[in-house]
């Protein structure tokens, strides 16, 4: 009791729950206050739900979507918090609305309901706001460009206009960034939110303060009776009915709510035309449409219900004239104003009738121009609806997607779900078409078979390049293997290839076989004839020489004449002896055409014969064939061809070559003329086996399409490539041109994994690559060549390739066709996808690595047979090079030691060489030294002489003297010449001893001279004459000597020469 | 409904005595009720969206591969664990979750095993080490794990080498470890409760 009372006393709680208890209800009807009340309880759900959504929400541009993504799809009943929380403001909207005019028309706005008024509609305006700043919280495309539309008018408020809008958008840019939305955020909750609450209060509170009014003084005339009414004394307790009827209110309120929540999920029919991919909380609570993208034009922005008819208003003419400011920022707030002036015109019983009727007509307005506007959006009769439900259209793939996308395995990444789709060939594919290769390429189904629901058509005004949709099935190949279609627009046609393209010459020609040639007729004129082209498929099968019909007919008959019995059935046809009946006859005719076709059935069923048959005959055409030749036996004119006479006499003796000659066909038309190919009879059966054999190569390269690379080359064939592959387009000479297995060729493009995705990206990239069109390409830019500017970036085109073959994420069937659908079903289904997906990558990981495995043990053996012949190869040349390395060796050994010989050879000889050059130059020295001497000797002789001869009688005199001088002279002589002598060498002997004796000589006959004329000096001057003879002589000797001794010089010089020559051979060597 | 017959109030209200009281009391009653069924919904919805974490499941139980068991040693080493992790809206690949030692244990038959620990402290979370540390209960420098926050020392196997001083109540978390055929290792990577005497998973 103690604590109670403490309670009470600290709190005031009991006396308040008390005074709750015994609360009392306002007189009057109920259902004056069934708005208020719900009104009441709106703002609780909203202000509820709107904490919770607070709790979760992130207001970035980059994380609001997907905050409001998580909210809506992965927290458990996010999407009914969300629902009701948007809902819930609708209705708000509608019944403060409704109150404000309800308030009007009661004249319950009037005094003393003054305030009651004005803060009831402040509410609404408030809830206008509201709505508006909550519609851009999820930075979704619709909330975005509705609110961008709305907002961006600020800037028509002249001055202040584009500073106000900054302020709004919280950036100098005109688009909406994370800040737009963070003062969005604050403007809802704090300004709004928050201002609404106040609002509220005081608005409950005007409301309780006019009762009192009116309850204590009566001076007010013209109040409604119901506002009377309530503010009566005559209260009556809140808990009994009130109490009651406030709770249903709140219930008929909710469900009103709920309704609205559950209304795209409101039927069976709806919840069973869901889109499997998509989980159940797409369809519950509010929409969410796709991520921001400002790239995109999203012609389905339209503002929110409430705000429908000022949106009309806004395009009507007269505001376009005007400005679009009056529309906005004019004619509302006068509105608003005038609104806010009702209780003060009211005042009067006129003015309170102006203010109804002003009312009314306002109401009727305002749904007129929202009829108005959902008329054009919706009404097929509308011109813009069109234009509407594409953009609604286009927004929900794109919101779709990105849900799919954000419950894919990746997740979304950091950078926002934007990204996501930003990056996604489902999306983007047909943007990039669009941009790229719309300008010359069609995109639309050519028939109903093709036609598939994840491509959207685009079209090209003027198609000048192939059309691509489906362009990775057969149906789509079957196109270009058709010699019909093949020159279509849809192909061939509108290109560069149309006229001088060999691809549709070739077909005409070569594949189909057939051609136009100028013939004369009977009367010599020219005529055109279709004619058999040897080179053609349907030639070389019909065709004559070693053809596979005559190959198959002679097989035929041979078979035929090989049996008795059928000898027989000739001998009964030809009925020589004249004894069998003309039945007999006739049922032996029967027989034997029917042997002949039996043979010809059994021949075609031989495989082995089938398989040597040359030409080699695809399975169509062989079919084709034997039909061919079946039709042949059962036709009548060949027939009676068969049954001629001579005929069958000539088949007995095995010369049936008449019947399968080159003649053959041509009798069987009874023509005997070579045979215009269209008055060939089957020939349209065999024209339809070609036909099948190209339906069947359109096949065998729409399994390419499917190929990540080129199939590899495993156990002597390429990895899961049909037997026939390789054959059949051998055959239709495609591999002439192409490259395929086996067969490389670059005058046409590579059909090995021919559109597939990696073959697309790498054409795109570049289409002038040898391997496709090279040279010849026509017209179509290298989008990302190796070298040169890129027009698109990789990732574009690879985005584009993997949109062109259809490889894209697509998500799972989902548990969706329940209201509710299951709980996580989307990520359920998503990680079990992931989980089927990478068990399926493991087990093609497995496979590919035994593939490799085996390849690589395959190419392993190759290698090592390979290693081994190249060893044994290699041991040969290493042998081969070893003896030449031997020999070669030896020779160098050889050589250099030639050359060191050489080298120390010219050494010694440069050295022995300068050596005797130097004593040669000192002998040479020596010598004119010598004969220096010897000519100052012989002057000095001759002056003796002289002075012998002018002195001869003064010799006896002078004889002592002279003879004296004459002996000083002779050992200075001697001396010298001895001297010289020494110095001379051995090489130089001979001249030193020619010298030597020459001097000797000399000094012998100087002696002898002298002594002659120490003798007889006085008078036998003869003497001294022969001693001066024997000195020029000497003189001579010498000068022989000299030049001698040069001679020897200049040889040795010639040898060092020569020598030099040599060492300078020897180094260059 | 407001003229709902006596016999019906009566049923519901049986001990109240004035028929007035009665009907009043089970008006306000079913006012009342229909009030909170009404913000039941929201508020059940809220709290459903609002308590959505105790619903996740966290990493528990996911194995990865670390090394193999030739790569080991004795001395333990470090190895970080990273996987995709998704933080609430967004998914961010090759992302850390988690910080292990992994070291070889040689068993008395001479079989090889691995042996794994977290290296979250069981104490408060902070990030356990192994290097030179001072053994307390020989008072010399040996090479153990160790907590630099509040101290606490390990044995190689994750026991505490002072059980009654520490201020970790358990030893160290170790972890399920498998070796395949081919020696590879792979740990059991999961988060513990802190402070408790028992290891519970997260």
């Amino acid at each position: 009791m103690n604590f109670v009372k403490w309670l009470d006393e600290r709190t005031g709680l009991v006396a308040a729950y008390s005074k709750f208890v015994n609360m009392q209800a306002p007189g009057g009807r109920f259902c004056c206050r069934a708005i208020p009340v719900s009104l009441v309880f709106l703002f609780i759900l909203q202000a509820l739900t709107g904490i919770f959504l607070w709790a979760f929400y992130s207001p970035s541009a980059t994380s609001a979507w997907e905050s409001v993504f998580y909210i809506q799809y992965v927290l458990p009943f996010g999407w009914l918090v969300r629902g009701i929380h948007h809902y819930s403001a609708q209705v708000f909207v509608a019944l403060s609305g409704l109150y404000v005019f309800f308030l009007i028309i009661h004249g319950a706005y009037r005094r003393p309901r003054e305030f009651v008024y004005w803060s009831a509609l402040v509410m609404f305006l408030l809830s206008l706001c509201s709505c508006l700043t909550g519609d851009l919280l999820p930075w979704s495309l619709s909330g975005y460009f509705a609110t961008f539309t709305r907002v961006a008018f600020l800037q028509l408020i002249p001055g202040i206009g584009v500073k106000l809008y900054q302020l709004v958008v919280g950036g100098p840019d005109p688009q909406f960034g994370s800040l737009t939305l963070t003062r969005f955020l604050f403007l809802h909750v704090c300004v709004f939110g928050g201002g609404g609450f106040v609002t509220l209060c005081l608005w409950k509170y005007f409301d309780f303060r006019s009762r009192k009014i009116l309850r204590n003084e009566a001076r007010f005339d013209n109040v409604h009776k119901c506002c009377l009414a309530c503010a009566n004394k005559k209260t009556k307790p809140f808990w009994a009915c009130d109490a009651f009827l406030v709770g249903l209110t709140c219930v008929v309120t909710m469900a009103i709510v709920l309704g609205l929540v559950f209304q795209r999920s409101c039927c069976s029919e709806k919840i069973a035309a869901r889109d499997p991919s998509l989980p159940a909380e797409a369809y519950l609570g509010a929409e969410l449409t796709g991520p921001v993208d400002v790239s995109t034009s999203f012609d389905a922005a339209r503002p929110e219900w409430s705000f429908r008819g000022l949106y009309t208003m806004s395009k009507l003419p007269i505001f376009s004239k005007i400005g679009m400011v009056y529309a906005i920022f004019v004619v509302p707030p006068i509105l608003v104003l005038l609104f806010f002036l009702a209780p003060i015109i009211g005042r009067s019983k006129f003015g309170h009738v102006v203010c109804v009727v002003a009312t009314l007509a306002f109401a009727v307005v305002v749904v007129d121009f929202s009829y108005k506007s959902y008329y054009e959006d919706y009404s097929p009769k509308s011109d813009h609806s069109a234009s509407f439900k594409a953009g609604m259209a286009e927004a929900e793939r794109a919101a779709n997607r990105a849900v799919e996308l954000a419950f894919a395995p990746a997740g979304i990444p950091k950078t926002g779900a934007l990204t996501l789709l930003k990056d996604d060939p489902y999306l983007q594919g047909p943007a990039l078409f669009n941009q790229h290769c719309a300008s010359c390429h069609n995109f639309k189904a050519q028939s109903e078979e093709l036609r598939s629901s994840d491509y959207v058509e685009i079209e090209c005004s003027e198609p000048t390049a192939p059309n691509l949709y489906g362009a990775h099935s057969a149906e789509w190949i079957r196109g270009f293997t058709n010699e019909n279609t093949l020159a279509d627009v849809d192909c061939f046609g509108a290109t560069a290839f149309a006229t001088d393209g060999s691809m549709i010459k070739f077909m005409k020609d070569n594949v189909f076989g057939g051609k136009i040639v100028v013939d004369k007729d009977d009367d010599g004129n020219d005529v055109q004839k279709f004619m058999l082209s040897p080179s053609g498929l349907i030639g070389k099968v019909i065709d004559v020489d070693g053809s596979a019909a005559v190959d198959v007919l002679e097989s035929v008959f041979e078979d035929f004449c090989g049996e008795e019995e059928n000898l027989e059935l000739i001998n009964t046809i030809l009925n020589e002896d004249g004894d069998v009946e003309e039945a007999a006859v006739d049922q032996a005719k029967v027989q034997l055409i029917a042997k002949l076709k039996e043979l010809l059935a059994a021949k075609f069923a031989d495989e082995e014969f089938v398989a040597e048959l040359d030409p080699q005959v695809p399975a169509p055409l062989l079919a084709a064939l034997q039909s061919t030749l079946m039709k042949t036996l059962d036709d009548g004119a060949y027939q009676d061809l068969l049954f001629d006479e001579t005929a069958l006499e000539s088949i007995r003796d095995e010369d049936y070559e008449d019947f399968i000659s080159e003649e053959y066909l041509a009798r069987l038309n009874g023509n005997e003329e070579p045979i215009p190919l269209d008055e060939l009879q089957y020939i349209d059966e065999l024209r339809d086996g070609v036909r099948a054999a190209c339906d069947g190569v359109a096949e065998i390269l729409a399994e390419e399409a499917k190929l990540d690379a080129p199939r590899p080359f495993v156990d002597g064939a390429y990895l899961g490539l049909a037997p026939n592959a390789i054959s059949d387009l051998d055959f239709l000479n495609c591999t002439n041109c192409h490259s395929f297995y086996g067969t490389e060729n670059d005058h046409a493009c590579d059909l090995r994994a021919y559109m597939s995705r990696n073959w697309l990206v790498e054409f795109i990239s570049d289409p002038t690559l040898p391997k496709f069109y090279g040279a010849k390409n026509d017209r179509m830019p290298s989008y990302h060549p190796a070298e040169g500017d890129a027009l698109m970036t990789q990732k574009e085109v690879e985005a584009l390739a993997d949109w062109l073959s259809g490889k894209w994420y697509r998500a799972p069937e989902v548990a969706n066709k329940t209201l509710l659908g299951e709980p996580g079903a989307a990520k359920a289904a998503s990680v079990a996808q992931e989980e089927l997906r990478q068990q399926e990558e493991a087990v093609a990981l497995a496979e590919r690595l035994e593939l490799d495995a085996k390849i690589a043990r395959q190419t392993a053996e190759r290698l090592e047979a390979e290693a081994k012949a190249a060893q044994a190869k290699e041991e040969k040349i290493k042998k081969a090079e070893e003896e030449k390395a031997k020999k070669e060796a030896e020779e160098k050994a050889k050589l250099q030691k030639d050359l060191a010989d050489a080298q120390a050879a010219l050494k010694k000889t440069t050295e022995a060489a300068s050596n005797a050059a130097t004593e040669a130059s000192e002998t040479l020295q020596a010598t004119q030294k010598e004969r220096d001497a010897a000519l100052q000797e012989l002057k000095t002789l001759k002056s003796d002489l002289d002075k012998v001869s002018s002195d001869a009688a003064d010799v006896q005199k002078t004889m002592e003297s002279e003879k004296q001088a004459i002996e000083q002279n002779v050992s200075q002589l001697k001396k010298q010449i001895a001297d010289q002598s020494a110095a001379h060498k051995a090489e130089l002997e001979k001249s030193v001893a020619d010298l030597n004796e020459s001097h000797r000589q000399a000094m012998q006959l100087q002696k002898e001279a002298a002594e002659q004329r120490l003798a007889a000096v006085q008078n036998d001057a003869q003497t001294a004459r022969d001693a001066e003879a024997a000195a020029l002589k000497r003189e001579q000797d010498l000068k022989t000597a000299l030049q001698r001794s040069q001679s020897t010089i200049d040889q040795l010089n010639a040898r060092i020469a020569e020598l030099e020559a040599e060492i300078s051979k020897a180094s260059e060597q | 409904m407001s003229k709902s017959s006596p016999q019906e109030a009566k049923c519901c209200c049986a001990d109240v005595g004035d028929a007035q009281g009665r009907r009043s009391f089970c008006l306000s009653a079913l006012g009342l009720g229909m009030g909170a069924a009404a913000l039941a919904t929201p508020i059940y919805a809220g709290a459903r969206m609002a308590l959505y974490p105790w619903s996740q499941v966290g990493l528990a139980g996911k194995e990865y591969q670390l090394s193999t068991l030739d790569a080991l040693s004795e001395t333990p080493r470090q190895f970080v664990i990273t996987d995709n992790v998704t933080d609430a809206w967004s998914t961010e690949p090759n992302q850390t979750i988690g910080v292990v030692y992994l070291r070889k244990v040689v068993n008395e038959d001479g079989s090889v095993a691995a042996v794994a620990f977290q290296s979250v402290c069981p104490h408060a979370g902070c990030r356990v080490k192994f290097g030179s540390t001072k053994n307390p209960a020989t008072g010399e420098n040996e090479e153990l794990f160790f907590c630099p926050c509040h101290g606490d020392v390990f044995y190689l196997d994750g026991e505490r080498v002072l059980p009654e001083e520490s201020k970790s109540a358990r030893s160290m978390d170790s972890l399920e470890t498998r070796v395949d055929e081919s020696g590879r290792v792979f740990v059991k990577f999961q988060n513990f409760q802190l402070g408790t005497a028992e290891k519970k998973p997260v």
